[in-house]
């Protein structure tokens, strides 16, 4: 269906609600989906070389999302990062930048902005 | 720094006498001063630390340094030691904690251990600066007394930071029910839709929007909770403790506050939680308005009045703009740039629900006066 569809898109978030929806929009999109509920399990599991992007929640307990970014930027890895937030404050968004971020999407999310973003990240 | 004495050489003399000025220094040092090597040997004690422990210096230097520790530190020490010689992750060094040491009568107290690492000829030095927690910790300990006393703090959390948590909350239900609305939209948009799918899509809907009322209705019983958890109060005390607790938070200051209540107030049956949360509100708002106001004052006042007690918290700020003062009781209305407008709505919401009635009136010496009545027992 899509370029992308052949590299997989990781979503991190611990809510199991927006998880499970978040994956199941993609999947109907066309893209293959690999969901990790925090941080950690994704830094574990996550096969990181097939990943074509991430998005991920920015409120999580321990790691939050821009911290999980943090650490990817500072292990070397560039993938493409779109942020999911409840309140996109000018400090977040200036964070954001900061770790090239690509996008902070507001909850709840604009279905076109997202494909968008998922579909550039695929290119 | 208490290996330069053993330095050979020249220079002796003078090291010697500059490890002679650096103890004396060091003995006036408030914290207690401990330096072992490698092999956690006591290389110097400072009298501090013998004053603290309750060893001579003699007995400790020469020794294992986790004599100083209980159980279980006391047989792990070693191992933090060679673990840190291994892998050189640092789980104090520079970081400083709260440890337990152990005094030579056997008894423990709390102490903060901060530790510096130092190299001399290659071999490593660890220094670590304790003090005795002992007093602090108690001074803590009626702190939290006081303020368990004085409020469940942790309960009474301004109205704002309630509504910020609310929308969070409200936010994910709403996120899930959107992404299944609109993976179900996608899939009606293909030629030969798959109907089953769509049927998931709509039942995960389905149950999202359940989950968002269930919230609604938590946040409704949390603000109009039934009498169950009433009970008569002492108006006064109950008035006192907020009162205390929004102004310790205070940051303005210069504001005169002037608390009067009538020595025979009868006892009224409420939620003393709910109570103070509009109270709190009420005096967080009055401190907000004067922040730019030449004059501050702000008076907390209780009173009898037709068979209710009446409060009012009176100030002298900004008061109340005429556009909005019809509609002041209403959700988000509000005149702070970063506020919600739902302190005064769930204030009134709360008031009405014990029988009571909440307004607001201008002050006549400038600034606003917000009024409550509670029924008396």
């Amino acid at each position: 269906m899509h370029d992308g569809s052949r590299r997989l898109v990781a979503v991190v978030d611990d809510d199991d609600a927006v998880r499970d929806s978040l994956q199941f929009l993609l999947e109907i999109a066309g893209f293959s989906v690999a969901s990790y509920g925090s941080a950690a399990q994704f830094l574990r599991e996550a096969p990181i070389a097939d990943l074509s992007c991430l998005v991920v929640d920015q409120h999580m307990p321990e790691l939050t999302g821009l911290q999980l970014v943090a650490r990817l930027r500072g292990a070397g890895v560039d993938l493409p990062v779109a942020l999911i937030t409840g309140s996109p404050s000018a400090d977040l968004l200036r964070q954001a930048g900061e770790l090239d971020v690509a996008r902070v999407m507001e909850k709840p999310l604009d279905d076109d902005a997202l494909m968008d973003f998922i579909e550039r990240a695929g290119d | 720094m208490a290996m330069q004495q053993t330095q050979p050489g020249i220079q002796a003399p003078l090291l010697a006498s500059e490890s002679a000025l650096l103890r004396s220094i060091l003995e006036t040092v408030p914290d207690a001063m401990i330096v072992i090597d490698e092999a956690a040997v006591v290389r110097f004690f400072s009298s501090a630390a013998e004053r603290l422990f309750g060893y001579a210096a003699d007995e400790v230097r020469g020794n294992n340094v986790r004599m100083l520790m209980p159980a279980p530190y006391r047989e792990q020490h070693d191992s933090y030691i060679a673990r840190y010689h291994r892998t050189g992750e640092r789980r104090i060094i520079g970081i400083g904690r709260i440890v337990v040491g152990q005094r030579k009568d056997g008894s423990t107290f709390p102490m903060e251990l901060s530790v510096g690492e130092a190299n001399q000829s290659g071999q490593r030095l660890f220094t670590g600066f304790v003090r005795d927690l002992t007093e602090r910790q108690q001074t803590e300990r009626r702190l939290h007394e006081l303020q368990d006393g004085l409020l469940h703090v942790a309960r009474v959390r301004s109205m704002g930071q309630m509504a910020a948590a609310l929308a969070h909350e409200l936010n994910q239900p709403l996120t899930a029910t959107a992404n299944y609305a609109r993976a179900a939209l996608r899939l009606l948009g293909a030629a030969e839709p798959d109907l089953e799918r769509v049927r998931q899509a709509m039942e995960h809907a389905v149950d999202q929007t359940r989950r968002s009322g269930e919230i609604i209705r938590r946040l409704r019983s949390f603000v109009t909770r039934d009498a169950v958890a009433r009970r008569p109060e002492n108006i006064t005390k109950l008035i006192e403790e907020a009162s205390g607790l929004a102004l310790v938070g205070a940051k303005e200051s210069g504001v005169k506050v002037l608390i009067s209540m009538d020595p025979n107030l009868p006892q009224v049956e409420v939620d003393r939680v709910q109570v103070q949360q509009v109270l709190l509100n009420l005096i967080r708002n009055a401190m907000e308005s004067m922040e730019h106001s030449p004059v501050r004052e702000l008076a907390v006042a209780a009173s009898m009045h037709d068979g209710h007690v009446l409060i009012e918290v009176s100030d002298t700020g900004i008061g109340i703009a005429q556009e909005i003062a019809d509609k002041l009781f209403q959700p988000f209305v509000t005149t702070k740039p970063d506020g919600m407008g739902i302190g005064l709505a769930i204030s009134r919401t709360i008031i009405e629900a014990h029988g009571g009635r909440l307004w607001a009136e201008s002050n006549p010496n400038g600034g606003s006066v917000f009024r409550f009545t509670l029924p008396a027992i």
